[in-house]
């Protein structure tokens, strides 16, 4: 405790001394008693004497005294400015320079660096220097580091609280020059607060600022240092980052790596415990093929800014495929096209284009599929050719085509990893010996070993490769009789593989086997690596989104320059160029910071003439607010205290209880959740009617529609699980398709908000059964407050009538239906009226031919509700026709 | 100081035409007497008929006897004993007190129970004075002087020492808020004088509940007495019983002289209490 008030110190001690005034204060509360109020009494008399039983002290009590001189102490206290923790006197005498790093490195300490600087610039205050605050990381639009003074400390405050970190890195090397060159007639104490990266030329940056009149370096601890997520060297199939630290990292710091999708959605996450000696450390991801193209950024879990943050852009998305076809875009035909089965293998993973070679070409995909395609133009060729040598990967499969194309054209064999004989070899013929040769499991120098072979597939033609001709190409895959499948050839940078039977299930079972689909899906991967060391074209890439300093998007700001295209490999995040998506008509690339920063050097040599500390948590910190809070807070206290002494409060506490009490009702009530009903008619099928009051009619009511119910369970596929009584007024119509609404001579006239409630159904696609039990008048008065569209007999070729059962006519008496259905309502009539008592009918059994009739027109009625016009369709005309004897 | 003295009396007197309207008022609802009851031999005992003359209240006509002739007829009673009522209203200061606005003040109420029970005595044929006035009289006439005498403020003060002629009706109308010791002797003396009275005591609501509330600072009126309360809630009991005290003595000092007593509280309507009155003094006349 001694220790604690040790750490106290008062910037305004004097007025500490209005404590001394505190016991005249004691008297001054003393003595006001709360005024009395004066009445005429002409039998003030007869109170002569009497005594009140409890007590209103005409004194203040002491211990409300004693809080209002504890209120006053801590105004007092709080007036004299108490601080806690107070900063040691800066160094050295005069001007002060703060030196704050501010480059990528630095967005995770941010704050404390922005602590410490407010700190020093306080004691600076105090001690009355002035101040000058340089950055060491360019501005947007900047050439230099920004430097601001001298001014003093409330100025420098307010330049402190502008400033912010910038995603790209700092160049001491430059900043060292800058310095040199401004002129100083004093020495000049500075405080760097370092982010503990040494960006370029520290050891020279410490020696000129110590010359120039000192140098205090407050770096940060071990576990503060800035870490760097970097793309991962070695080629895998996993998806992998690299984390990269200083070496003088704290040993087993945990680090996670997020990977998240476009919209920031999380779509794995990682943890690892770095060390100091096995740094860069690298992360594998195991991400399901199909989420693996959603991939757009990696990011390190905790504030480290831009450099905690690596985008990918499209080369590490969905890879694009370019199948040479018809240049009408036509669907291909189901089951008969080689293009069809390409499709179904290669859509869920890849962005799949098809089209003439120029076409395809144009937007250079990763990898272009030529199914059996045997000649092309030659210019065709040569641009293909030349896209294979940027590294394109070119799939050729065999077929008819190639195998009956005549003549040996050199142009035909340079895109093919070998020379062809120009036959196929029919392995299933009625003059060949053996059954069809299978397919072996891959080599382990294949780069599709590792595949699963599905058991049953055989090759019953193939084209072969020329003995006679000297080749270089590889086999991937041969059948059990030797003879190779998958070919392939590096050429230049591109690759040319050759699947030596169809794509279609023509010449193998390959294209129905899962195996079709891996080995499909492995060649796009490798594709993607050598795609992914192609060189951009030509063009100029503009900003879309970058990041700023903490790491979070932003749109671009004018300062930045678009990079051309040949450039952008070489281009560093700089404050032209800061990280993130740039893109040039379809093709986008990523700025990343972990591209360009080789390594991440700790602070070198200090001098030794630098005062060296870290970042510590003992800030100064103001007390003032705090007590100012403490006092605000008892005077709360001290006034609840007299109005309670003052009312009498505790008398009426019951019903302030009371009182709250109701409004926690209210409010409880006013947050009613949907109520349970809502949610089993939401939840399955109900048959619903609306009450009537009559009790016996919603008896009626009830019964029938339970069997109509039943029936409709057990002759149909809509299974109600029971039946509604609704009240329009106040029940939700929604989930009801089908409401029956008896109306007899004496119907209730609905509230206007029971009709608004039945329009707003019939308007939504609801149905209304309506059974016009007694006179028009009374249907009139029921309903004429409903707009209804012109009704007409029900004709005999309605859907009513063959929703499911095929009806000859509806029993009894004529059916009224909508003229013409609105548009939305799928030809369903919002209105059927009938004269028939249907919930009677439906009460009794089906036993008789006229009851079952009945139940019929029921089931119908339903699945009229349920499924709409589906019955009104053209499908079963034929067949209904003849049921109809015509 | 005279003049001002004058002028006050003249405003006050301004005041008597409402004054006597609504004593007229409250007087009005009351038939006197048990009347005909058309029955012969039995009832009160009848004097004459006569004709009716301008003055005369309209509920003393006789309908049947008039029914009879062209003229209309008043019935007068037999005159039992030539009653002299000798009033003495309180004005004090006290009396002058109302704990609401909306509620007349206690010499409001007094002043109108006075004049409304002249009215009723002089229709009823008695004599009517005020007490240590020689003036007495039996006409209309005789209310209007009441009515002066009570809105100038002239009354007695201090009614002890009077001396009133024998065979006197003595009413006495005040808040009788003095000590009970006072007013014992106050009845003494005044109760060897006269052969019956009638005390009506008028309150105000709040001076019987004390319906107040926290720390107050009551103030007597007449003599600035000060009573500084802090918690009036709690001492209201012990009041109310102190004032229920003075009440209860005050009904047992008037019945040992053989007087009615009668409490008006000023909240209650004024007609009420006069029928209670009445009915208390007609039947006491019944009874003699």
């Amino acid at each position: 405790m001694s220790a604690l008030l040790s750490n106290i110190i008062f910037l305004n001690p004097w007025i500490l001394s209005a404590l001394a005034a505190l016991p005249v204060l004691y008297f001054l509360l003393r003595v006001t008693p709360p005024a009395p109020k004066i009445i005429r009494l002409p039998t003030a008399r007869f109170l002569e004497g009497l005594k009140p039983e409890t007590q209103t002290p005409s004194k203040t009590p002491w211990w409300i005294l004693l809080l209002r001189l504890l209120i006053t102490a801590l105004v007092i206290i709080a007036l004299a400015k108490p601080v806690y923790n107070p900063a040691q006197a800066l160094s050295g005498s005069g001007a002060i320079r703060l030196l704050i790093d501010n480059s990528w490195a630095s967005t995770h300490i941010w704050n404390t660096q922005m602590r410490e600087a407010e700190e020093i610039l306080n004691q600076a205050g105090r001690e009355k220097r002035e101040i000058y605050i340089q950055t060491t990381t360019i501005a947007p639009g900047d050439i230099t580091p920004a430097h601001f003074g001298p001014s003093a400390s409330g100025q420098a405050l307010s330049i402190l609280k502008g400033l912010a970190p910038y995603p790209w890195p700092a160049d001491y090397g430059a900043l060292v020059q800058h310095i040199k060159k401004s002129r100083l007639e004093r020495s000049i104490h500075t405080f760097w607060l370092s982010h503990g990266l040494d960006e370029g030329a520290f050891s020279a940056l410490a020696t000129v600022l110590s010359k120039q009149g000192g140098l205090s370096l407050i770096s940060p601890e071990n576990i503060q240092l800035p870490l760097l997520l970097k793309p991962t060297d070695k080629q895998s199939r996993d998806v992998q980052i690299t984390i990269d630290a200083p070496r003088t990292i704290a040993p087993n710091l945990p680090v996670s790596v997020q990977i998240l999708n476009e919209n920031g959605g999380l779509l794995d996450q990682q943890s690892l415990t770095l060390s100091p000696d096995a740094l860069p450390a690298t992360l594998s991801f195991n991400i399901p093929e199909t989420l693996r193209s959603q991939i757009a950024q990696f990011r390190l879990s905790g504030n480290y800014g831009a450099g905690g943050v690596y985008l990918l852009d499209e080369r590490f998305k969905k890879r694009s495929v370019g199948i040479i076809g018809p240049a009408d875009g036509k669907e291909p035909k189901p089951f008969i096209e080689a293009r069809y089965y390409l499709n179904r293998a290669l859509e869920p993973f890849t962005t799949l284009r098809t089209g003439t070679p120029d076409d395809i070409l144009e937007h250079k995909p990763s990898v272009i599929i030529l199914p059996d395609i045997a000649a092309l133009p030659t210019e065709t060729l040569n641009a293909l050719e030349r896209w294979v040598n940027d590294g394109g990967l070119l799939l050729r499969f065999a077929g008819p085509n190639m195998a009956g194309a005549n003549g040996t054209s050199s142009a035909q064999n340079a895109l093919l990893p070998a020379p062809l004989r120009h036959s196929s070899r029919s392995n299933e013929g009625t003059l060949s010996w053996d059954d069809a040769p299978k397919l072996v499991p891959f080599n382990q120098t294949s780069p599709l070993h590792g595949i699963t072979l599905h058991k049953d597939i055989t090759v019953r033609q193939q084209m072969l490769p020329d003995p006679g001709q000297a080749s270089s190409a590889t086999i991937w895959a041969t059948l059990d009789d030797g003879t190779p499948l998958i070919t392939a050839r590096a050429q230049s940078k591109g690759l040319l593989v050759m699947i030596h039977t169809t794509a279609s299930p023509d010449w193998s079972d390959l294209a129905l086997s899962g195996t079709y689909v891996d080995i499909l899906k492995r060649l796009v991967q490798i594709s993607g690596i050598s795609a992914s060391k192609r060189e951009a074209g030509n063009g100029i890439l503009h900003p879309v989104w970058t990041l700023d300093g903490f790491g979070a998007r932003q749109s671009p700001q004018s300062t930045i320059k678009p990079i051309p295209t040949v450039d952008f490999k070489s281009t560093k995040p700089s404050t032209d160029h800061p990280p993130g998506l740039y893109s040039s008509a379809g093709q986008q690339a990523t700025l990343n910071l972990g591209d360009h920063i080789s390594r991440l050097n700790a602070l070198g040599a200090i001098p030794l003439s630098v005062t060296q500390k870290t970042y510590d948590e003992d800030y100064e910190q103001n007390l003032m607010p705090y007590l100012l809070y403490a006092a605000l807070q008892l005077l709360l206290v001290d006034w609840l205290i007299m109005i309670i002494l003052s009312s009498n409060i505790a008398s009426r506490l019951p019903r302030f209880g009371t009182l709250t009490l109701m409004l926690l009702c209210l409010s409880t009530s006013a947050y009613a959740a949907p109520s349970k009903s809502d949610q089993t008619y939401a939840s399955a099928l109900h048959l619903a009617y609306i009450k009537t009051g009559n009790p016996s009619l919603d008896a009626l009511s009830q019964q029938g529609l339970e069997n109509l119910g039943t029936a409709l369970a057990r002759r149909t596929s809509a299974g109600p699980v029971g039946v509604a009584a609704l009240n329009p007024e106040s029940d939700t119509l929604a989930f009801f398709p089908l409401i029956y609404w008896p109306i007899g001579n004496a119907p209730q006239i609905l509230s206007a908000k029971a009709l608004q409630n039945l329009q707003h159904y019939l308007d939504h696609g609801g149905t209304i059964l309506i059974s016009q039990l007694g006179s028009a008048q009374a249907l009139q008065a029921a309903i004429g407050g409903l707009n209804i569209p012109p009704l007409e007999p029900m004709k005999k070729d309605h859907v009513l009538l063959r929703s499911f059962y095929l009806l000859p006519d509806v029993p009894g008496g004529t059916l009224w239906v909508e003229r013409q259905s609105a548009n939305n309502r799928d030809g369903v009539s919002s209105v059927v009226i009938s004269e028939e008592p249907w919930s009677e009918h439906w009460t009794s059994p089906a036993r008789t031919r006229q009851q079952d009739m009945h139940f019929r027109f029921g089931v119908n009625m339903a699945l009229y509700a349920l499924t709409g016009n589906y019955k009104a369709d053209q499908v079963h005309v034929p067949y209904i026709l003849e049921r109809l004897g015509r | 100081m005279l003049f001002s003295l004058r002028k006050q009396a003249e405003e006050s007197a301004a005041d008597l035409p409402t004054l006597i309207t609504a004593a007229q008022n409250a007087a009005a609802s009351i038939i006197y007497g048990e009347h005909a009851l058309r029955k012969a031999g039995t009832g009160e005992r009848f004097w004459q008929f006569r004709e009716y003359q301008a003055g005369d209240r309209p509920q003393d006509i006789d309908w049947r006897q008039s029914g009879k002739t062209d003229r209309t007829y008043v019935r007068e009673r037999e005159r039992q004993i030539a009653q002299t009522n000798i009033f003495w209203c309180s004005t004090a200061k006290s009396m002058d007190f109302n704990s609401n606005k909306s509620l007349p003040t206690k010499l409001e109420s007094a002043k109108i129970i006075t004049l409304a029970l002249s009215i009723l005595m002089t229709k009823a044929g008695g004599q009517i004075g005020l007490l240590g006035d020689t003036k007495r009289g039996r006409a209309s006439s005789m209310v209007d002087h009441i009515g002066h005498v009570l809105c100038e403020q002239q009354t007695l003060q201090d009614p002890s020492n009077v001396r009133t002629p024998r065979h006197t009706n003595l009413i006495q109308i005040s808040d009788f808020l003095d000590p009970l010791d006072m007013i014992e002797k106050q009845f003494n003396t005044l109760g060897g004088q006269s052969n019956s009275g009638l005390v009506i005591q008028i309150l105000d609501p709040a001076e019987i509940e004390l319906p107040f509330d926290g720390r107050t600072i009551f103030e007597e009126p007449s003599n600035d007495t000060r009573e500084n309360i802090d918690h009036v809630s709690s001492i209201r009991l012990a009041y109310q019983q102190r004032i229920n005290t003075q009440i209860a003595g005050i009904e047992d000092r008037a019945q040992r002289q053989g007087w009615h007593y009668i409490l008006h509280r000023t909240d209650t309507n004024i007609t009420d209490t006069l029928h209670r009155l009445w009915t208390q003094m007609s039947h006491n006349e019944a009874l003699r």
